[in-house]
């Protein structure tokens, strides 16, 4: 018999799935990279209740790195945007925002 | 000495407390200051968290209503942000890893996932009932 996994010994501790940070980048950055953590995130628990521990961790890390860079892609989106606005000047202001 | 992760909760703390008073004090309705949706400006149509800014605003006036009229996704992910976040303070000041364990569920971002895309394509179906469901630019 293949024994892979040694009897007696503990599975690593469960990665960090990003979920609700996946959510926060959904909602708040308006970019589609919050939905591909959300994918990720559901493999990392898919993954590793399947015994796949080193893909879990693998997921994990994915959903980390794009809700991460949706993020800062947000925050540089509305710095950028700001500054925007303060070179044009106040009279040319748009009615209406998100 | 101050930990790197008390470094970062502090500054996040800052952060979000002078967002707070910003949203607080403009209305993003009125004022044209507040960032626009890259998605909406390039397309058009809505996407999932389109509204959110005028529905914080409306939710720290109290006006839970018009702030689901916004964007009801948002209003509808508080409770769960709440509960998620009461725990990592939690597991910070008992120095323990607590987790919500409905989030690691294996269905649970597959739901999530399916509730934001439907959302997502109903909020820009131009008919009544969906209509509503709309950011209303």
């Amino acid at each position: 018999m293949d024994q892979t996994q040694p009897t007696g010994q503990m599975p690593p501790p469960r990665p960090k799935n990003w979920l609700v940070e996946s959510i926060l980048v959904t909602l708040f950055c308006c970019l589609p990279f919050g939905i591909v953590g959300i994918v990720n995130s559901a493999s990392v628990n898919s993954r590793y209740d399947a015994g796949d521990y080193a893909g879990a961790l693998n997921a994990s890390q994915q959903a980390g790195k794009w809700t991460k860079i949706g993020f800062w892609i947000g925050l540089g989106v509305c710095v950028l945007y700001i500054l925007f606005v303060f070179v044009i000047g106040v009279s040319f202001l748009p009615r209406y925002s998100n | 000495m101050i930990s790197k992760k008390g470094l970062y909760f502090g500054l996040g703390v800052t952060i979000i407390a002078i967002l707070a008073i910003v949203y607080y004090r403009c209305d993003p309705s009125k004022y044209g200051l507040f960032p626009k949706c890259p998605f909406y400006s390039l397309t058009g149509y809505n996407c999932p968290g389109c509204g959110s800014q005028r529905a914080i605003y409306n939710l720290l006036h109290g006006n839970i209503k018009q702030a689901a009229n916004y964007n009801l996704l948002l209003v509808l992910s508080l409770p769960l942000l709440a509960v998620h976040f009461f725990y990592k303070i939690k597991s910070a000041i008992l120095q323990k890893d607590i987790r919500l364990k409905m989030l690691y569920h294996p269905l649970t971002p597959k739901i999530i996932f399916a509730v934001v895309v439907i959302f997502w394509i109903a909020r820009n179906i131009p008919a009544e009932p969906f209509s509503y469901l709309a950011a209303n630019h």
